[in-house]
């Protein structure tokens, strides 16, 4: 794992006490509301329908068990005992104090941690594929980038106020797991003819009220140009987008109005008159970051461990949470485990201080003390011996953490929603839950298979609905929640973009409309046909010929 | 004469150093129990009120001040909106921390 | 509206040229008004400086700059960020080295980040900005990112580090 260095150290000390600043001016009046709002987003700060709202970086998902302590004291000592794991591999607290938030960054300081650039209309938390370092289809850990980006997008003076949020994320493998084409620049690490390293950029994806698939302005840039290119995109990025129409402001729009050509030839040009330059990468700089990243001192072992074996075949619930929520990895007799944060009833993503204290001892212990945050709202235990995981189980189950439901019907997306959020028009946390409690068979979900359902409580698309298999999006109509149905949406390497279903149901009919949609896929699906599968083979026709006739 | 106005209204906002959700009183104070807000469905009284809460933002007490509709039942204030209802009320999804300032438990 | 340079309030030698008015000494002038009648401007007895909006962009005049001792690029909201980028290019790319002034919506927590990008003066809304040059220019001194100001980044300083 990456460790600052002094500077590192001093750079968030200072942005920690710049904070501190600004908030004693802000409470003795020297700072307006309006002058302040931007100073506290920069800094994860958001004022929400209950309460202030802190967004916590958890830079490209990675924590240490020491890390995960902090979030666990903090959500204790300022909150209400717990936090909210979001789509951005960051941890939100929905009942900070403003006059604590200094205090909290401090103690966040300690750990190596900060808030900085979570909110704001400048480069966000880099994102980076949650299995990374650990993955056994990986080319190169996607984290050394991610740091360097990291650094090099920290208070950059040039792109502090953009046209609007600007999100970056990475991957190092072929699978996608960190929804590459569905952000304002996707990196996705890529070997040449030559088998050098470099990364294929993509620009212009994004949710939101218009949802877009990136586009590859170019499909090899060698790793040394990595931060000249990064801002190159960004200095056209600012000086073109638009700032007259918020909703018009994302790059994604730009690309569009420019076209995807122009733009790349915008974006070349700049590129051509600043590469070569200061911000060139040397391999030393590279190789000094990467060695953060080396992989732990992995056991040799064998890959196949009689005692899990037999308890696999001994214990049908430890052999369904294998199967749900252990995936390979890249050294023999070790696996990736996933912590479902999605127990039947419960919010998506929430955490417990006591829950993240028992993630963090079990990877203290049995994980080389390392822990991940996925996009999908859970996290990881990505070294886990396979001799161990039977203990991991009965320890996580015991506290909550055991639900066997990765990748299946219940292992929703949820945004805060009208809960929690100022923007939002509906609920999505109780239609999660509820629709886990409908779906409580865990027989049946695992019968059912890999389905992602992601729910957003507004048009800007936090939940990710576009891109679940089934998305559900919350609409305010007369002052009454109604939820909208897409199908056949992808945020992996298959992206693509769910169609609207039909007219929109209410807060309790909702559920019963998703139960109609999955009864109906699996009287259609084929031999091994995931939901797009089948949906795609179908048409929506029999979906809602099903779900319309009835009503 | 006062116009009428025939929506009955009172006005909302946040706490600036706490961030709890308050609501103006009869007596000028901001109270974390929207049932003890002053309520009105004059225009002329609503802008005084208003202006009431502008000057509490002067004075750094609030911040985010905005009127909002309520009904009244059996003399009860009921806020008009899911919206509103949740922001009185607290998150309809965890029993287990639901609460306004009054009855925040912070550990010392 | 106090004009700031080097972190002292200095007294603005410099006018903007009014509509249809002869120039007149050291004189700012639109973009409109240089291109309307740049051989008068070019003429007259004083120096000439050039204010550009957040939506003209200096490289579309890349080749006059050099008529000019003052550029001043304008902040219509402080939130209108394309005018750092205009500042670096200017710098950086078209060699600018005469006053690179921020106009507008110009307050203290943005003044650093306006340095870094190559401002050297400051026309600040109040005297809020001006009481808090010393500790903007002093708050945060690691800097990840190479610009035309000379500053050494944390970058450098590591490669320094490692090569004593």
């Amino acid at each position: 794992m990456y460790r600052y260095d002094e500077f590192d150290a001093a750079f968030v000390r200072q942005r920690v006490k710049q904070f501190r600043g600004q908030v004693e001016r802000r409470l003795a009046g020297e700072l307006s509301e309006d002058e302040f709002k931007p100073l506290r987003l920069m800094n994860g700060l958001y004022l929400q329908l209950h309460a202030y709202m802190l967004r916590v970086a958890v830079p490209y998902g990675t924590l240490s068990s020491r890390q995960m302590l902090k979030l666990a004291s903090i959500a204790r000592d300022y909150d209400r005992g717990y936090g909210h794991f979001t789509t951005r591999q960051n941890i939100q607290y929905n009942w900070p104090q403003l006059q604590d938030v200094p205090d909290i960054l401090d103690e966040l300081a300690e750990v190596e941690m900060h808030a900085i650039q979570t909110s704001g209309n400048c480069i966000r938390n880099v994102t980076a594929d949650h299995f990374a370092g650990a993955a056994a289809d990986e080319i190169e850990d996607p984290r050394i980038y991610a740091e360097i980006i990291r650094q090099w997008s920290s208070l950059h003076p040039e792109f502090s106020f953009l046209p609007r949020k600007f999100k970056i994320a990475i991957t190092g493998a072929p699978n996608d797991r960190a929804a590459v084409r569905f952000h304002d620049i996707g990196l996705q690490v890529r070997r040449n003819e030559a088998g050098e390293v470099g990364f294929e950029v993509i620009v212009g994806g994004g949710l939101g009220r218009t949802p877009v698939i990136g586009t590859t302005i170019r499909k090899f840039l060698p790793k040394q140009h990595l931060l000249s290119y990064l801002e190159a995109i960004l200095r056209v990025y600012n000086q073109l987008g638009r700032r007259d129409n918020l909703y018009k402001a994302r790059i994604k729009i730009l690309v569009q109005q420019t076209g995807a050509e122009t733009f790349k030839d915008l974006v070349e040009d700049e590129w051509q008159q600043i590469k070569d330059g200061a911000l060139d990468l040397p391999a030393e700089e590279i190789e000094r970051i990467e060695a953060y990243f080396a992989p732990p001192a992995f056991e040799t072992l064998e890959a196949n461990q009689p005692a899990f074996e037999a308890r696999r075949f001994e214990d049908r619930d430890f052999a369904r949470w294998v199967r749900s929520n252990v995936t390979a990895h890249k050294a023999p007799g070790y696996a990736c485990v996933t912590i479902s944060l999605k127990p039947e009833g419960e919010a998506p993503g929430d955490a417990s201080a006591e829950q993240m204290e028992v993630v963090a001892d079990l990877a203290e212990r049995l994980s080389c003390d390392e822990i991940r945050v996925t996009h999908e709202q859970n996290l990881v235990l990505p070294h886990v011996k396979l001799t161990d995981l039977a203990e991991v189980w009965e320890t996580l189950a015991a506290n909550g953490l055991g639900t066997p439901n990765v990748g299946l019907v219940s292992d929703m997306i949820a945004c805060p929603g009208l809960d929690y959020c100022n923007l939002a028009n509906a609920r999505s946390i109780p239609v999660a839950q509820r629709i886990s409690q409908r779906f409580s068979d865990l027989k049946k979900q695992h019968e059912i298979g890999d389905l992602k359902i992601k729910i957003s409580g507004c048009i800007n698309a936090c939940g990710h609905h576009h891109v679940g298999h089934i998305g559900i999006l919350g609409v305010d109509k007369k002052g009454e929640e109604f939820y909208q149905i897409t199908l056949g949406g992808s945020a992996d390497e298959n992206a693509a973009v769910g169609k609207i279903l039909g007219p929109a149901f209410s807060y309790d009919d909702v559920v019963d409309a998703i139960e109609s949609i999955v009864d109906t896929y699996l009287e259609l699906r084929g031999d091994g046909e995931r939901f797009n599968d089948t949906y795609a083979r179908v048409g929506a026709a029999p979906f809602k010929e099903k779900l319309y006739a009835a009503a | 004469m006062s116009k009428k106005n025939d929506k009955l209204k009172i006005v909302t906002a946040n706490r600036l150093r706490e961030g709890d959700v308050v609501y103006l009183t009869d007596t000028g104070t901001w109270s974390g129990h929207l049932n003890q807000s002053r309520a009105t469905r004059d225009a002329e009284e609503l802008e005084a009120m208003l202006a009431e809460a502008d000057e509490a933002v002067a004075a750094r007490e609030i911040v985010a001040p905005y009127e909002m509709e309520v009904v009244e039942v059996d003399g009860i204030l009921q806020p008009l909106s899911t919206r509103e209802i949740i922001r009185a009320a607290g998150p309809t999804v965890r029993a287990d921390y639901r609460g306004n300032e009054n009855q925040r438990s912070r550990a010392a | 509206m106090p004009l700031l340079k080097n972190g002292q309030v200095i007294a603005d030698s410099w006018t903007a040229l009014a509509e249809d008015a002869a120039p007149e000494g050291d004189v700012i002038v639109s973009l409109e008004q240089w291109q309307a009648d740049r051989e008068t401007l070019r003429a007259h007895n004083g120096r000439l400086g050039l204010r550009l909006k957040s939506d003209q962009s200096p490289a579309e005049l890349a080749d006059d700059l050099g008529r000019f001792d003052l550029i001043a690029l304008e902040f219509p909201r402080f939130g209108d960020g394309r005018a750092y980028s205009y500042a670096r290019l200017l710098r950086e790319r078209y060699g600018f080295t005469g006053e690179l002034r921020a106009v507008g919506n110009v307050l203290r927590d943005q003044l650093f980040f306006m340095v870094r990008c190559g401002f050297d003066s400051f026309e600040v809304a109040d005297d809020k900005a001006v009481a808090g040059w010393q500790e903007a220019m002093s708050e945060v001194s690691v800097l990840y990112q190479p610009t035309g100001d000379g500053r050494q980044t944390a970058f450098a300083l590591r490669r320094g580090a490692a090569n004593r």
